[in-house]
């Protein structure tokens, strides 16, 4: 007597425990990635120029940032985002001047931080940050 | 006269028809594997946001001033006087030392490590920031 005899069916591997862990991986990775980037910004500080004696053609502006969101340059108070400022920081540049900045001790890092970007995007290189002042 | 099995035929559309998910699914797992970083994120030290596009110097001396007032110098928390830490860690007029401070603290909080920097005769300080968009 013959009997028929049917092939075997292949088995194949379920993918579905494979798609479980790529969605865990999925999760893990948008919930614990970051995609901010770390810079810097270099000042110069107060001892910068002390160990030099040359004579430098540059004249140095100080500036006082103050809480109220204002500069005071020379005793006039300008409004950071000022056309006025923004004539003088341009005048500056044109005088190769360098920048000494203070700030008022209640102004926070990130003002501060803004206002020397602010400066830069004008055109201002040389900025030199020394210790807050009390209002 | 043929009988079809709908129920197989039913799955086996039903499997093909969630190819396309699983790929977009695949192709989301690349992007954020090699788009994003994994960083230990500290709610005590977000640095300020900044224009800024010079790279950070990774090789550098790190001085962290968290948001609690704590000082942390490569690592290790510097409990009595800063210029002493920075001697110790052989830190000169010519070495870089970049500064982590906190977006929130205010800028009296930078002054220990102006003054720490005016003593040693560092002639720079680099301050880390986060690229702003």
């Amino acid at each position: 007597m013959l009997l028929e005899i049917y092939p075997q069916k292949k088995q194949l591997i379920s993918i579905t425990p494979l798609i479980d862990v790529v969605f865990i991986l999925l999760l893990f990775f948008m919930l614990s990635s970051t995609f901010s980037k770390m810079k810097q910004i270099e000042l110069k500080t107060a001892s910068s120029n002390t160990s030099h004696s040359v004579k430098t053609d540059h004249k140095t502006i100080k500036m006082l940032l103050t809480a109220e969101d204002e500069i005071l340059i020379g005793g006039i108070a300008y409004p950071i985002t000022s056309f006025e400022l923004q004539q003088l920081f341009s005048e500056l540049v044109v005088e190769n001047s360098h920048i000494h900045l203070a700030a008022e001790s209640s102004v926070s890092i990130q003002k501060m931080i803004s206002f020397i970007d602010h400066a830069r995007q004008a055109g201002l290189q040389n900025i030199k940050i020394s210790e807050s002042v009390s209002p | 006269m043929i009988v079809t099995n709908n129920n197989q035929y039913s799955k086996n559309k039903l499997d093909e028809s969630m190819v396309p998910a699983i790929n977009v699914i695949f192709l989301l797992l690349i992007f954020f594997m090699l788009a994003g970083h994994i960083e230990a994120t500290n709610d005590q030290l977000k640095v300020s946001k900044s224009i800024s596009h010079s790279d950070l110097k990774t090789e550098s001396n790190e001085l962290q001033i968290l948001a609690n007032g704590k000082i942390i110098f490569n690592s290790t928390l510097v409990s009595g006087n800063l210029v002493a830490a920075l001697k110790k860690a052989g830190i000169s007029k010519d070495s870089s030392l970049i500064c982590a401070i906190h977006h929130e603290l205010p800028a009296s909080a930078l002054d220990p490590v102006l003054k720490a920097a005016n003593e040693l005769g560092l002639k720079k300080l680099e301050l880390m920031t986060e690229l702003s968009h």
